[in-house]
């Protein structure tokens, strides 16, 4: 029966074997508590009117409190094992005190019963399943947890089946004997399975991810806690109004014991037939997240019964339905919403819902039912089921909320197992530090004003201000040079007087500085000033003067400056036509100076010509728009024209996606294009990306879609085309199936270096294949989470894999899960190929077949290595292929093609 | 007849190199492509001490001794590779290399070579992972060494030996001088 299980629900050995241990534990655990719920609930049916039980749940609510307390500080530094080995071991003790006290027949002995049993079974039950989660990831967990819940619902069945003929053969007390037995024979079976290792190594204790988390810092937390409140208060009132038929029904012990043994009983049969038959297609088929809501609908039918036509028969169907959703399905798929959550996050939000919360919720339903009953003249079962209605509601909208933030959490989770970073930014906006380091500019040292500066700079400019003279008499020339830059960025008003002195400065680096930025505070009447020294000896204050005049001189004297620098460039040695062209990319308005660019452009100079691409782009011409695109091409200037037409922005992109998409303009033009494209990162960019639907190119391909991926980068609000990227990420699937085909194809043992290059090339193209899928994907979806969860899918760490395949499952669309999904999740090359052989019909084949489809294939370096194979093992028999390959253009393919040639006539 | 090997032959020989065993094999064609093959007889210098700094080489077939000031340094076999990254471009290298039997050497220049990690990224990650092991190799050493040092002087010491500069020590202990 084990191995039936473990192939129904697929599990791995080790998956299998983890199972089954937990299972048999569960079982006892199960089974105990439900010969004890069983004991509790006849015996205070019998002695205590069902009127009391409100007031009763109001206690334990307080009293789990406490209690969880208590159990959390007892066993804080116990791993999670230990505390429930010693959990058991305590309650199961406590139970034999309670069976030896039955004999007593005392009320007291029926309420406290009734307390602890409330309080000791779910702190148990949470800890049990704490340890469980702590051994597994998502998908395991869902995997595994059903097999461990039916070792649960067996126990229930047990319990329930030998309840009855206990008490009616003994008494109450045997039957509680019976439980404390049942619950000390886990503390061996745990011990068992630990020391084999059966169960592993859970997370490790003590400081853990999300210890330090305030419990109710995010919302996905607190719509849990709703949704767990929610549904433990219509539990409480469905139990409620269970037990009130019941008593109007039944009043003997022995009949009640015999009918809540059956009614367990069948809970755990109609658990378990869901279980095996049930669960794992609404999983599938529904997620958690819809599997999980079904147990509130069939309350809400069961409900509606009971307010209409009430009585013992809807009060079981409904309770049955409660008990029976909530032992299987429902349990699983709340499992697994605790996944997202950091380990001592998890820990700890699970212990509070589980132990604090869900007690918390059968207290105030106790006061609910006290309420209805002062308010109503009796807490009836049509009045409580009109209450639990209400509380429905709200537990839908908790159920939508937790919905929405499953994602959002799991996304974070991804994150955060691929040990991303985040940066993170030093703030000063502190007056404290703003004043520390304001003192910091008095400084004598260099490098400490410079820090100082750079850091007000970005968080109090102003501060700058009151120490701009004391800056420009700094004993540092740089800290001189640099209050002068920061002057003509930040002050174009402040007083000309405050900088002329540097003027005489005994540093020429300094006094071309101050040239400049006098020119900038001036702005009008510079260039008189200015001629005198365009033809100074000194290179510096020579350089800084050509720079002033092409880039401050007003509209006014815009011409006689031209031609003034015409005269300069006639005759100027190149570090001086450089600075003519940095002056004029620096130059805030578009007027005749710029017909200085145009002989620039052609200079003999490279670096006069750089820096005459970047001037043109600030220009902004369209004349030169075809000199940029030329430049482009050229290695020597593609930096300096991509700078100079990424300014242009979406003037141009309509150009450059022409370039792009024609097939007839050269390689090295068009793989210069995309990154022209990135850096304009506008709508217009990404639809001249998209144009460009060739892919014969692979390296193009390539920087098409890395292009892509910068924009959506920089700008999330940008959208792509979702039909084309869906389009091209389906091509890539196919290629990622086809170059795993040929990759198992081929020898497992490579016999030469020529073989082991190939079988290196073809897992090449199935890594990068599946880096193009998944590059596709954070087009469309957040690209940081997608980056996470292409390190989780590639990542050695099982629970790194099985969180960013729970991620890709929840937040992929379908048509991108149906691909994307089967090529990550499947754990071995066997189920890929399965899935690869149904979609894409292709299955493994013939080494010899397999290279020659790659030589009569698209990939030119494939077919080039290919052909080196074919010449190393002298495959006569593809001589017509090779010979076929020998007019290639790809001169790779030639050369090997020819070289092969050789090699078989040779052989 | 000298061999001459084809672009994908460089290639493989390239990836099986450590510096370049994670450079995609496309992308490793590319600086295949730029690379020359010389050959060098027995006893002939690939380069002397103080030549300029020109290129670094991989070893097809053969085997070269590296000198330094004429002292043995270690030797290059088949399937490695040599240079000297740390020298500049142009300047006078610090060891030469001669070729112990018939050499076959696949010959990249820096410039080529440099260029190659900016077209390629992936070529520079290989290069500092192999600096960073060979350095670690190097510190594991001298600690290995020093190590070593100290258990030798405290043997030394042990029996009445003096160091350099430990003589008076020695004296002044009573342990005999000699």
């Amino acid at each position: 029966m084990s191995r039936g299980l473990a192939r129904r629900f697929k599990l791995k050995p080790d998956e299998a074997r983890r199972a089954h241990a937990l299972g048999a534990i569960l079982f006892a655990l199960v089974g105990s508590y439900t010969l004890v719920k069983t004991a509790r609930d006849a015996d205070f049916l019998a002695q205590l009117p069902v009127t009391v039980l409100p007031y009763v749940l109001v206690v334990v609510g307080l009293l789990t409190l406490g209690a969880t307390l208590v159990f959390s500080r007892l066993t804080q530094r116990l791993a999670n094992w230990q505390a429930l080995a010693a959990g058991a071991v305590s309650c199961g003790l406590s139970l034999f005190v309670f069976a030896w006290l039955f004999r007593l027949h005392a009320r007291w002995v029926t309420i406290a019963f009734y307390l602890w049993a409330n309080v000791y079974g779910l702190i148990l039950m949470s800890q049990f399943w704490a340890f469980a989660a702590s051994l597994s990831d998502p998908r395991e967990a869902r995997r595994t947890f059903g097999v461990i819940g039916i070792g649960g619902l067996l126990g229930g069945l047990f319990g329930g089946l030998i309840a009855a003929p206990l008490a009616r053969m003994w008494s109450l007390s045997a039957v509680v004997m019976a439980a404390a037995i049942l619950l000390i024979g886990t503390v061996p079976l745990l011990r068992l399975s630990v020391g084999k290792g059966i169960v592993g190594q859970p997370e490790p204790e003590g400081d853990q991810p999300g210890d330090d988390t305030p419990l109710f810092c995010r919302t996905y937390v607190r719509w849990l806690v709703l949704a767990a409140l929610c549904s433990v208060m219509v539990s409480a009132l469905v139990d409620y109004q269970f037990k009130l038929e019941i008593q109007r029904r039944f009043s003997d012990r022995g009949e009640l014991a015999t009918y809540l043994g059956m009614f367990h009983s069948m809970v755990n049969v109609a658990a378990l037939i869901l279980q095996l038959f049930v669960a794992r297609w609404l999983m599938t088929h529904l997620g958690s997240a819809g599997s999980v809501a079904l147990l509130p609908a069939g309350l809400a039918v069961g409900t509606a019964f009971l307010i209409a036509l009430p009585g013992l028969a809807a009060a079981t169907a409904t309770r049955l339905w409660d008990q029976a959703m909530g032992l299987s399905v429902t349990k699983v798929g709340q499992e697994i919403f605790f996944f997202p959550l950091e380990p001592g996050l998890r820990r700890r939000v699970k212990s509070f819902i589980e132990a604090a919360v869900e007690r918390l919720g059968e207290g105030v339903a106790g006061l609910l039912i006290l309420g209805i009953g002062m308010l109503a003249g009796g807490a009836t079962t049509r009045t409580l089921g009109i209450a639990a209605a209400v509380i429905l509601v709200a537990w839908l909208v908790a159920w939508m909320g937790v919905r929405r933030g499953y994602l959002v959490e799991l996304g974070r989770n991804v994150r955060r197992l691929s040990l991303g970073h985040e940066r993170m930014r030093v703030s000063l906006r502190e007056a404290g530090v703003i004043q520390e380091v304001s003192r910091q500019l008095q400084s004598p040292y260099e490098r400490v004003v410079l820090q100082s500066v750079e850091m007000l700079e970005e968080n109090a400019p102003d501060v700058l201000d009151a120490h701009l003279p004391g800056l420009l008499r700094h004993p540092s020339t740089a800290v001189r040079i640099r209050t002068l830059q920061w002057i003509r960025a930040h002050r174009p008003d402040a007083p000309i007087e405050l900088v002329l002195p540097l003027m005489q400065d005994p540093d020429p680096g300094v006094r071309g500085e101050t040239l400049v930025t006098w020119c900038a505070l001036r702005r009008v009447g510079i260039l008189d000033r200015l001629e005198q020294m365009l033809h100074s000896d000194d290179a510096g204050l020579r350089g800084a003067a050509i720079r002033c005049v092409a880039q401050y001189v007003g509209p006014s004297e815009a011409e006689r400056a031209r031609d003034v620098l015409a005269e300069v460039l006639r005759s100027s040695p190149p570090g001086d036509r450089v600075c003519v062209a940095e002056g004029l990319a620096a130059r805030s308005r578009s007027d005749a100076l710029f017909q200085l660019l145009s002989p620039l452009l052609d200079d003999a100079d490279l670096a006069v010509r750089r820096t005459a691409l970047r001037s043109a782009g600030a220009a902004g011409r369209r004349e030169h728009v075809l000199r940029l695109v030329d430049a482009l091409g050229r290695k020597e200037t593609s930096s300096a024209a991509r700078a100079g037409l990424a300014v242009f922005g979406d003037r141009v992109v309509g150009t450059l996606g022409d370039y792009l998409s024609d097939s007839s303009v050269d390689l090295p033009l068009r793989w210069e294009i995309p990154y022209v494209l990135s850096d304009v990162g506008t709508p217009e960019a990404v639809n001249a990306l998209f144009r460009a639907r060739d892919r014969s190119d692979m390296r193009l391909t390539y920087r098409i879609l890395k292009a892509s991926n910068r924009i959506r980068s920089k700008s999330a609000s940008i959208q792509f085309p979702a039909a084309l990227v869906t389009e091209d990420l389906e091509r890539d699937a196919n290629e990622y199936a086809r170059a795993l085909v040929h990759h198992l194809s081929s020898p497992l043992e490579p016999a030469s270096a020529a073989e082991r290059l190939f079988a290196i090339a073809l897992k090449e193209r199935v890594e990068q294949a599946l880096v193009r899928v998944f590059r596709r994907l954070g087009l469309l979806y957040p690209p940081t989470d997608i980056l996470a969860a292409y390190r989780g899918v590639t990542s050695v760490t099982a629970k790194q894999r099985g969180n960013a395949v729970e991620y890709l499952e929840n937040a992929l669309r379908s048509e991108h899960r149906n691909v994307v999904l089967p090529l990550v999740e499947a754990g071995s090359d066997e189920s890929r190929l399965s899935f690869v052989s149904s979609r894409y019909k292709l299955s493994l084949m013939p080494f010899a077949d397999s290279l020659a489809a790659i030589l009569q294939g698209d990939d030119a370096w494939l077919r080039a290595v290919a052909l080196y194979v074919v010449g190393t093992r002298h495959e006569r028999t593809m001589e017509p292929l090779v010979d076929s390959n020998m007019g290639m253009a790809d001169p790779r393919v030639r050369d090997a093609a020819r070289w092969a040639h050789l090699a078989l006539a040779g052989a | 007849m000298e061999a001459v090997l084809t672009l994908v032959e460089k290639t493989a020989m390239l990836k099986a190199y450590p510096v370049f065993g994670s450079v995609p094999t496309e992308a490793l064609a590319v600086l295949a492509a730029r690379t020359q093959e010389r050959h060098f007889d027995a006893g002939t210098y690939v380069w002397r001490e103080g030549d300029p700094n020109r290129a670094t080489v991989l070893v097809v077939e053969g085997k070269l001794e590296v000198r330094k000031r004429d002292k043995f340094f270690r030797i290059v076999d088949a399937g490695e590779g040599f240079g000297q990254l740390d020298v500049q471009e142009g300047a006078p290298t610090t060891v030469s290399v001669l070729a112990l039997e018939h050499t076959h050497l696949i010959w990249v220049t820096i410039e080529e070579l440099f260029e190659s990690v900016s077209d390629n990224p992936e070529i520079g990650v290989g290069l500092i992972r192999l600096l960073a092991t060979r350095a670690q190799e190097l510190l594991d050493h001298v600690l290995i060494l020093e190590e070593d040092v100290a258990r030798l002087v405290l043997q030394l010491r042990e029996a009445g030996i003096a160091l350099p500069g430990q003589e008076q020590d020695v004296k002044s202990n009573g342990a005999p001088s000699e």
